[in-house]
């Protein structure tokens, strides 16, 4: 059973059962004051009214009240007792329904949770493999042209070295002619110039033709 | 045949010159002188070779007076395969029919040297 009870509604069934209430509270005085009006009128009917009986109606009086404020009393603590009960029991529902709306509420909010989680797993998984896979390229990418430039460093490397070596090569060798030069000065005992060259590839020749040719 | 053509074969004395001259006449090779052609690059292929290593770049009177000296002392037209090498610093090493003769100044140092330390 679902309650949809607003703050109106509450106060509208609170109002009304207080209303209840003093209706049945007045009933009840009224009852009693009739009682007493006809015991009353008995009495005056039936014998004389001296001023010592009006004193006792007075005295009456006085304890009727005291019963009648009694009884009402009484009927208050009733009356509040059973609104008391009946608030309890009003709230108390209440509380169910709201607890129950709350539990389905929740177990609703847990589903969407849930099913939002799902989604969010899914998608996740989706974008981070689309990441992965973006990844992976780029990372290739980057890869071949790192790659690239260091064979190309290294070519330009290998060709700086090697022409530095025959540079150098070079060098000493120009050193050595320059010392062999100097030698030859000592060994034959002068420097050798182009007619010098030619003087002895002639003597080479001569040595040959008596050897070889 | 052109005149030319044995007038300047006439002329060759190295081996860079002989390899020229057999390049020219392959492009100039006409049907008619063909079978002369021929006879000239094969009489031209034939002649001996001698390999002589020196230290330095000759020039064309050098190799001139080389040339005469080699026809001379030979009685037969030779084709030189000059190699420059500093190496040999002065001198020649010379090489003819498989026979190989090092006359450089460097082989003398080298004696020298060993002469030394020994």
């Amino acid at each position: 059973m679902v309650f949809n009870l607003t703050e109106q509604n509450i106060f509208f069934i609170i109002f009304f059962i207080l209303a209840v209430l003093i209706i049945g509270v007045c009933i009840s005085i009224l009852r009693i004051l009739r009682k007493e009006k006809r015991g009353a009128f008995r009495s005056t009917k039936l014998q004389p009214q001296p001023y010592s009986a009006n004193e006792l109606f007075l005295r009456a009086s006085e304890s009727f009240k005291k019963q009648l404020e009694e009884l009402v009393k009484e009927e208050i603590r009733k009356n509040i007792g059973n609104l008391k009960n009946d608030f309890q029991k009003t709230s108390e529902e209440i509380i169910k329904n709201y607890q129950s709306q709350f539990e389905s509420g929740n177990q609703e909010i847990q589903k969407v949770i849930s099913e939002l989680s799902r989604q969010a797993t899914e998608e996740a998984k989706k974008v981070s493999g689309a990441l992965s896979e973006k990844l992976t390229q780029k990372f290739s990418e980057i890869y071949q042209s790192v790659e690239k430039t260091l064979n190309n460093k290294v070519a330009g490397t290998e060709k700086e070295i090697e022409s530095y070596k025959k540079e150098r090569f070079e060098a000493i060798d120009r050193k050595i002619y320059q010392l062999l030069g100097e030698v030859a000065k000592k060994t034959i005992g002068k420097t050798i110039d182009l007619s010098n060259h030619e003087k002895l590839v002639i003597e080479a020749l001569e040595k040959a033709k008596k050897e070889i040719f | 045949m052109d005149k030319d053509l044995k007038n300047l074969a006439e002329k060759i004395r190295t081996k860079e010159e002989l390899i020229f001259f057999l390049e020219e006449i392959a492009k100039k090779k006409l049907k008619l002188e063909k079978e002369e052609i021929s006879k000239l690059e094969k009489k031209l292929r034939s002649l001996p070779e001698i390999k002589l290593e020196i230290a330095f770049s000759p020039d064309d009177n050098f190799i001139n007076k080389i040339s005469w000296w080699l026809e001379k002392a030979l009685g037969q037209k030779i084709i030189l395969d000059i190699i420059v090498n500093p190496k040999v610093v002065a001198g020649a090493i010379i090489e003819y029919q498989g026979n190989w003769r090092d006359f450089s100044l460097a082989k003398k140092i080298d004696q020298l040297f060993a002469s030394k330390t020994n």
